[in-house]
């Protein structure tokens, strides 16, 4: 009878495109489904057989079932590609847009040389542009993350092993923090010269 | 052309199957097998639908962050325990009141009017 199982389960396996952990994830939860189910056949006094044969009619086409996982899989796959896009942008953008405000507010300057002997005097200009980009992009991938429907602290770990991602609040929040930290030490430059 | 029937619960069922799986696991953390049984039970045995269905469809649910899983070992047998995510609940709660307005107005449409005490 394990035989006619392990064979139902062979026949979804083909149909599974993944390897590892993914497909004996499947495979690990069908297989305790179906012989849960047999069980229970077996407690109404159905024979080994028959009972086994409900199982797998209730259960379905293995065949179906693996394509199922197969479309899933591709999803997956899908999304996983989108995530690494938002991750990117996420982390990468804001610093791309600041550091391309830093070089902005240097063009003014006609030479170099000249940009490092003002360099003191646009420092607090420039922290104060730098961070206010900074905290604005942040707060707009928070709101486009769905950062508002978070509301774990747990959340972060889980946002850096993509488990739970949607809980990018309070990573972002402790960033924001941390950018208006430099905000404000950029307007203390600026005020103090 | 499909040899099932047009309004058969299983063709009835389709496209609401998530929602009836958030609110199974809402009640309490669940593996596939007791979501299975106790959507079966909930429905007086009218969602009696091919169990392989559920396995791809909790797993989809967990993708969209909607549900979260572990392995539990108790009992002697290796389950994967699915509970509610908070974003789970709050799609729950908004995939229920578009349900409601739904059946409401089928009702409507169906019999003309809203039934006495009807509770959606």
């Amino acid at each position: 009878m394990v035989r006619t199982i392990q064979r139902y389960l062979a026949q979804i396996q083909k149909q599974l495109p993944t390897g590892g952990s993914r497909r004996e994830r499947i495979l690990s939860e069908i297989e305790t489904h179906l012989q849960e189910s047999w069980e229970e056949e077996q407690r109404r006094d159905v024979p080994a057989e028959e009972a086994l044969a409900h199982v797998f009619e209730r259960f379905g086409s293995p065949a179906l079932i693996g394509k199922q996982f197969a479309c899933l899989e591709k999803e997956r796959q899908l999304w996983q590609g989108q995530q690494c896009w938002q991750r990117a942008c996420l982390f990468l953008a804001p610093l791309l847009f600041c550091y391309v405000i830093a070089a902005l507010s240097f063009l003014g300057y006609d030479a170099p040389r000249q940009v490092f002997i003002h360099f003191t005097n646009s420092l607090g200009n420039g922290l104060a542009t730098i961070h206010a980009g900074f905290i604005g992009t942040l707060f707009f991938g928070w709101l486009i993350l769905g950062g508002p429907l978070a509301c774990a602290i747990s959340g972060t770990l889980g946002i850096i092993t993509m488990k739970n991602w949607s809980q990018l609040t309070w990573l972002n929040l402790m960033w924001t923090t941390l950018g208006l930290v430099f905000l404000l030490f950029g307007l203390y430059t600026l005020i103090t010269g | 052309m499909s040899e099932e029937e047009p309004f058969s619960s299983a063709q009835l069922l389709k496209g609401h199957l998530d929602l009836l799986i958030l609110a199974t696991v809402r009640e309490e953390p669940a593996h596939g097998y007791a979501i299975i049984e106790r959507l079966r039970l909930h429905s007086g045995g009218t969602f009696d639908l091919p169990e392989g269905t559920v396995y791809p469809a909790l797993h989809r649910l967990e993708l969209a962050g909607l549900l979260t899983s572990r392995w539990s070992d108790e009992h002697s047998r290796r389950r994967r325990i699915y509970s509610l995510t908070t974003r789970g609940q709050a799609e729950f709660q908004r995939g229920s009141h578009k349900w409601s307005q739904f059946a409401e107005s089928v009702a409507l449409v169906l019999f003309g009017k809203k039934r006495e005490g009807q509770a959606w």
